[in-house]
C-alpha cells in the first residue's frame, strides 16, 4: 500500500475552497445565522446542549482514549 | 450576495440540524458499498484517480492495526493524523449541505462525496490507491444533559469491543465501571485528575466517601428527609458542602450543594430550585 495520504487534499482543501466560495456569495450575517443554528445550535429548542458539542465530545473522547491506549 | 434568508429557508435550519445530528450519532453498521461509491466521488472532486483497494475496520484501533499490517513502515501517529472523520464530520458538512440544498450555492457540490460518505461510514483513512473505512460505534450513551455517560458499561462501544467509558462527560478508566467493587474512597480521593476524582466519588457514592472524610456537621434538621448539611475538606479541591439526606425509600444520599448554603433546609430546597421556607410550607401542605 502506498503510504501517501490524500485525506488533506480530499477533505481540508476542498473545505477551504468551498468556504471561500460561500464567503464570496453569502453575507457574514447569514453565514453566522446558519453556523449558529445548524452547527452550534444555540437556540433552546430540541436539544438544549447544542448538537455540535454532543458530536465534538464523541469525537474528542474516542480520539483521546485511542491516544492514551497507544502511548 | 445573499444578505438574508427567506422565511422558508429559516424554517429548514432546525431540520438540517436534527438531520445531521442523527448522521453524526448514527450507530448503523458501515455500509461498505455506498461508502465505496461516495469516496470515489470525493477523490474525483479533487482530480484524483479512484482508489482501487478498499478495506474495513471495526474501530479506530482496528484501523491502526490493519494499516500497519498493510504497510509496516507507517507509524501510529502518522496513521492517526491521516484519519478523516466520516460521520463525525457531520457538524461542518451539515453547514455546507444547507447552503448547497437550501440556498443553492453550487460550489458546495464539491463536497457531494464527503456529504454522502458521512451517511455511510465512521472514520476513514484515504491513501492514493487505498481506503480503509471504519465502522461506526455500536452504541453511544448519554445522560439527560447529553453528556457521554453510562453507569453499567461503555458510553461508546464499537463492534470489536473497543470502547470509551465516561461518567457525565468525563472519560474514566474502564475498571471503575466493570469492577466497581475495587474502586475505594482512598483511590477516588487521591486520584490526580480532579474531574475524574469527582466522577470516582460519584460512582462510589458521596455518602460512602463522606464517612471516610471526617465530614463536619454544619446543620442537622430534625426531619431526616430534610437531612444534614456537611462540610468537608477534599484534598486539592478545598471545602465543599454536601446535603446528606434520606430518600423516600430509606436510602441515604449525599448531594453536593453550593458553598453559600447555611442550613440543611436551605440546601434541600435548593435541590428543588426553591427557597428554604417555601419547601417547609410545601411540606406542611402535603
Amino acid at each position: 500500500m502506498k503510504s501517501v495520504s490524500v485525506s488533506a487534499q480530499v477533505r481540508a482543501q476542498v473545505r477551504d475552497q468551498v468556504e471561500d466560495q460561500v464567503m464570496d456569495q453569502v453575507s457574514a450575517q447569514v453565514r453566522a445565522q446558519v453556523w449558529a443554528q445548524v452547527r452550534t445550535q444555540v437556540s433552546a429548542q430540541v436539544r438544549d446542549q447544542g448538537w455540535a458539542q454532543v458530536l465534538d465530545q464523541v469525537w474528542d473522547q474516542v480520539r483521546t482514549t485511542l491516544q492514551n491506549e497507544i502511548n | 450576495m445573499i444578505k438574508n434568508l427567506t422565511a422558508e429557508q429559516e424554517a429548514l435550519l432546525p431540520v438540517y440540524r436534527d438531520k445531521w445530528l442523527d448522521i453524526g450519532l448514527s450507530t448503523e453498521p458501515l455500509n461498505f458499498e455506498k461508502a465505496k461509491a461516495a469516496v470515489c466521488v470525493a477523490y474525483e472532486s479533487v482530480g484524483l484517480p479512484k482508489p482501487t483497494k478498499f478495506y474495513t475496520a471495526k474501530s479506530p484501533i482496528d484501523a491502526i492495526r490493519l494499516i500497519k499490517n498493510l504497510n509496516p513502515t507507517m507509524g501510529t501517529n502518522k496513521i492517526m493524523s491521516d484519519m478523516a472523520y466520516g460521520c463525525h464530520d457531520a457538524n461542518w458538512l451539515g453547514f455546507y449541505q444547507y447552503f448547497r440544498d437550501v440556498v443553492g450555492i453550487k460550489a458546495c457540490e464539491k463536497l457531494d462525496g464527503l456529504i454522502d460518505l458521512a451517511h455511510h461510514c465512521g472514520w476513514l483513512n484515504m491513501y492514493h490507491d487505498t481506503v480503509v473505512f471504519q465502522d461506526r460505534p455500536k452504541h453511544i450513551k448519554f445522560d439527560d444533559q447529553n453528556r457521554l455517560h453510562c453507569e453499567y458499561g461503555p458510553a461508546i462501544l464499537y463492534r470489536d469491543g473497543y470502547s470509551v467509558y465516561a461518567w457525565h462527560g468525563v472519560t474514566i478508566p474502564s475498571e471503575w465501571i466493570t469492577n466497581k467493587g475495587e474502586l475505594t474512597a482512598k483511590i477516588a480521593l487521591t486520584w490526580v485528575n480532579t474531574e475524574q476524582r469527582k466522577a470516582a466519588c460519584e460512582i462510589i457514592g458521596w455518602a460512602t466517601v463522606l464517612r471516610e472524610l471526617n465530614a463536619h456537621t454544619i446543620d442537622s434538621d430534625e426531619d431526616p428527609m430534610i437531612g444534614t448539611l456537611l462540610e468537608v475538606d477534599i484534598p486539592d479541591i478545598g471545602n465543599e458542602k454536601f446535603l446528606r439526606v434520606l430518600c423516600g425509600t430509606g436510602r441515604e444520599f449525599a448531594i453536593p450543594v453550593p458553598p453559600n448554603m447555611k442550613t440543611a433546609l436551605e440546601a434541600n430546597a435548593w435541590t428543588y430550585g426553591l427557597e428554604g421556607n417555601l419547601l417547609r410550607d410545601l411540606e406542611v401542605r402535603t
